[in-house]
């Protein structure tokens, strides 16, 4: 007898078989790992062709804003503050363990909007978005990945 | 062996379809007969490519197998940047991606700040994925318009 799935992890795996989810991995933009509810593991790649992994806490999918850290892959653990995504101006905004080693700061995040709600006038684009769901959260990532602000990495993160 | 592609008909989203080997553009067609009021008069576009495939064209065999329904055949864009606005026309099929590096190149940005920009429908807070096609986008008739603006850092 299968499992009785969430509501949540329903919505989930429905979006990502909604056809811009597969479109992106045939274009090397991210890729699923694992589900392991609630906790998916997706990675994006960079412009050097790393794949960072990332490890999202979706529980109330796609109502409540996901969360999503750094992750690695060998160690099924949290990526070491040391090897995030180093980069300048968006990039080392965006991944600063020193504000948060749980979190990227991103309007999108939930462990970040909570007391930034000003980021939903001043950066509405970002804004978690329950309809288009994880597609967003790694369109945003994939943008800061792929940007020449993200500096190449030493080692292959994932 | 099945043929499967993805298309979006005009502002709708992608679809995947699975048709079979031998399936051409106009089977494609003739299978979203009553679909859309006004299928008959749609052409299909490739992604990323500048001209409508003919009705025969097999759909099998593409590397990136996404396509696009729409009535335009070409989309006038409009991009506003500081002082100029640079104008071209592109297949309703075009992504957002290709479109943003014309614009780019248009305003003289080197690669860094190029990727520093980003393509905002004028008039709104909409900056539509690098995926997105501009078929899906709303039009003005066959036309849109576009503020390229900087990518803001997400601080405070």
């Amino acid at each position: 007898m299968e499992p009785v799935l969430g509501a949540d992890e329903r919505a989930f795996r429905s979006h990502v078989e909604r056809p811009d989810f597969p479109i992106g991995e045939a274009k090397g933009q991210w890729r699923l790992v694992s589900i392991d509810w609630p906790h998916p593991v997706i990675t994006v790649r960079a412009h050097d062709g790393t794949d960072w992994a990332f490890r999202f806490d979706l529980r109330g999918y796609p109502a409540a804003l996901p969360n999503a850290r750094p992750w690695d892959l060998a160690s099924n653990a949290p990526l070491a503050s040391n090897r995030w995504p180093r980069g300048t101006g968006r990039v080392a905004a965006a991944f600063n363990p020193n504000w948060n080693a749980a979190a990227l700061y991103l309007p999108c995040d939930r462990l970040a909007l909570a007391g930034h709600e000003q980021w939903l006038v001043q950066h509405p684009e970002k804004a978690w978005s329950p309809s288009r769901g994880i597609i967003h959260y790694l369109e945003i990532i994939h943008d800061l990945l792929a940007s020449h602000q993200h500096l190449a990495a030493v080692r292959a993160a994932a | 062996m099945a043929t499967i592609i993805f298309a979006a008909i005009e502002g709708e989203p992608l679809e995947r379809f699975e048709l079979a080997e031998a399936a051409l553009v106009k089977t494609l067609i003739a299978n979203l007969a009553g679909r859309h009021p006004n299928i008959a008069e749609m052409l299909v576009f490739k992604e990323d490519d500048d001209e409508p495939l003919a009705p025969d064209r097999p759909l099998h065999g593409h590397d990136n197998p996404i396509f696009h329904l729409h009535r335009c055949r070409q989309i006038k864009v409009a991009v506003n940047y500081k002082s100029d606005t640079f104008n071209h026309k592109f297949a309703p099929g075009t992504t957002i991606k290709r479109v943003t590096k014309w614009a780019t190149k248009k305003a003289g940005l080197d690669e860094a700040e190029a990727q520093e920009h980003v393509l905002q429908i004028s008039g709104t807070r909409i900056q539509p994925p690098q995926n997105a096609h501009l078929g899906s986008l709303k039009t003005d008739g066959c036309a849109i318009e576009f503020d390229l603006v900087r990518k803001q850092l997400v601080q405070g």
